[in-house]
């Protein structure tokens, strides 16, 4: 019935130094706008850049419970997922691999529009390397997709007059062939 | 979460971050600019604008202006990227060739085209076809362009034939002549603009290897050569397509308004001019071109109001 407390007395029974740093490294807390609150490595937590700034530019202390109001509970889960891998494959040497084979399956099951929120979410928290992937995920998304699916997509309206649209249009007629709207 | 409001609330860097991903392919951005004006406006003022800065000559998009240029950044973005078609460049044009009649009088080796209503993609005098289905472009895959074939092989186009004029200034280019279409690129048929085929650039230099010398000092920017290759059924059309400089301060535009041509019912590709002039009855063009023994000019070119151009080389006839 060991407790928190008692993290040290266990590790030291564990094989190796690695372990002993690994468990001893400083957690940094954040709770996303539905409540969820998240324990964070710091190495982890320092990839987000809004966190970094908030804990280090007013020398705040751990103990602090970041609020990120504008983060779901299920991005701050995909960000750790995709920062934890990020600082793994630093150590790394030849890590494209892995990386390519990694990044397949964290966009495996979400869909364009959650695409487009942890995009939003990314932009927020600033993690640029996790914004330039998702940029590029949604955009090979909408690659083939007619003009419907992209409004639908960003919840925008058509705002043009018949003239105006009419005008758009005619500029490119080629633009409007061959499309697919699959994978919707 | 609410999915609905993500736009509102998606930030411009975030939206045009996400657009640069795209930029390879003109219709992405074709598309989006249909979507909503936000999105136009995006497209217009950032993106087409900025690919221009970075793709066309420096001195033809001054960065010191913050100006549009005539017909805007879309016109300019079209021209590098856009072949004006069989339509555009006065190939299907019924007058073109009325108007040569006006300037030098009859010619025996002229006989009228009998194009009349449908509109055959070629000169042939007898034979009328059917017009291919507008709305087909070929199976053409872009990215065959972009990722394989993106260089002609000059050394293919020296001429097979004697040109009137040997232009090889510059190491090879000769009018007219044989050239080799690399077999991994599909040609297309399409009439109307569509995206052409070859390397998305203008330069000066083709540019005044097709006006006439006295013009040398004015700034046409054409794309390189062969521009965007048609192979119809009499013979191959070269199309092309570029911008002058400041047009309305050009010697061709001084030419033009000082000889009082009129302008012709073709309008052009890249903006919203309903006529055009014919610069090859206007002699702006170089000299020594010629016709085809159907009366079809060797090289035909018109100019809009915003100095945008459209024309189609051909090859040379085998006998002068």
């Amino acid at each position: 019935m060991s407790t928190s407390t008692d993290n040290n007395a266990s590790i030291t029974q564990e094989s190796g130094p690695s372990a002993a740093v690994q468990d001893i490294q400083k957690k940094i807390v954040v709770r996303t706008a539905d409540g969820e609150v998240f324990n964070l490595k710091e190495e982890v937590a320092m990839e987000i850049d809004i966190i970094k700034t908030f804990f280090q530019e007013d020398s705040i202390s751990y103990e602090t419970v970041m609020p990120l109001p504008n983060v779901e509970g299920w991005e701050m889960v995909k960000v750790i997922e995709y920062c934890t891998k990020h600082v793994e494959l630093k150590h790394k040497v030849d890590g494209y691999k892995e990386r390519k084979a990694f990044q397949a399956l964290f966009v495996q099951n979400l869909s364009t529009k959650s695409l487009l929120a942890l995009t939003n979410t990314a932009n927020y928290l600033e993690v640029k390397y996790l914004l330039d992937f998702l940029c590029q995920a949604v955009s090979e998304q909408i690659k083939n997709k007619d003009v419907d699916y992209v409004r639908e997509l960003f919840g925008v309206e058509n705002d043009f007059n018949d003239e105006e649209y009419e005008q758009v249009k005619a500029e490119a007629p080629w633009a409007h062939e061959n499309l697919n709207n699959d994978l919707h | 979460m609410n999915s609905d409001s993500v736009f509102s609330t998606l930030p411009d860097d975030v939206v045009l971050n996400l657009f640069s991903k795209l930029e390879d392919d003109p219709r992405n951005w074709a598309r989006l600019a249909c979507a909503c004006t936000k999105f136009a406006s995006l497209i217009r003022n950032v993106c087409w604008k900025t690919k221009c800065r970075n793709v066309l000559p420096s001195d033809l998009v001054s960065a010191a202006s913050s100006s549009e240029p005539p017909g805007g950044w879309s016109s300019l973005h079209k021209l590098a990227v856009c072949c004006p078609g069989l339509l555009h460049s006065g190939v299907l044009f019924e007058n073109s060739d009325f108007g040569l009649e006006r300037e030098l009088g009859p010619d025996e080796s002229y006989r009228p085209q009998s194009q009349s209503q449908s509109e055959p993609s070629s000169s042939s005098s007898s034979q009328i076809h059917q017009p291919p289905p507008p709305a087909s472009d070929c199976a053409w895959s872009l990215y065959d362009d972009l990722y394989f074939d993106t260089v002609y092989d000059e050394s293919e186009s020296d001429a097979a034939v004697a040109a009137p004029e040997n232009e090889n200034e510059n190491g090879g280019v000769s009018v007219g002549g044989e050239f080799r279409i690399q077999k991994r690129r599909k040609i297309c048929r399409s009439m109307r603009s569509h995206l052409a085929s070859g390397v998305w650039n203008l330069s000066r230099e083709q540019g005044n290897k097709l006006l006439h010398s006295r013009f040398r000092g004015d700034c046409l920017y054409i794309c390189d050569w062969p521009g965007c290759v048609h192979i119809e059924e009499k013979r191959n059309y070269m199309l092309f397509r570029g911008v002058f400089k400041d047009f309305k301060g050009s010697q061709v535009w001084r030419n033009i308004k000082d000889a009082k041509r009129t302008k012709v019912d073709l309008n052009c590709a890249y903006c919203a001019c309903k006529q055009t002039w014919d610069l090859h009855s206007a002699f702006c063009l170089r000299r020594g071109f010629g016709y085809h023994d159907d009366g079809e000019p060797v090289v035909r070119a018109y100019v809009c109001d915003n100095g945008h151009v459209s024309g189609a080389w051909t090859d040379l006839p085998l006998y002068a």
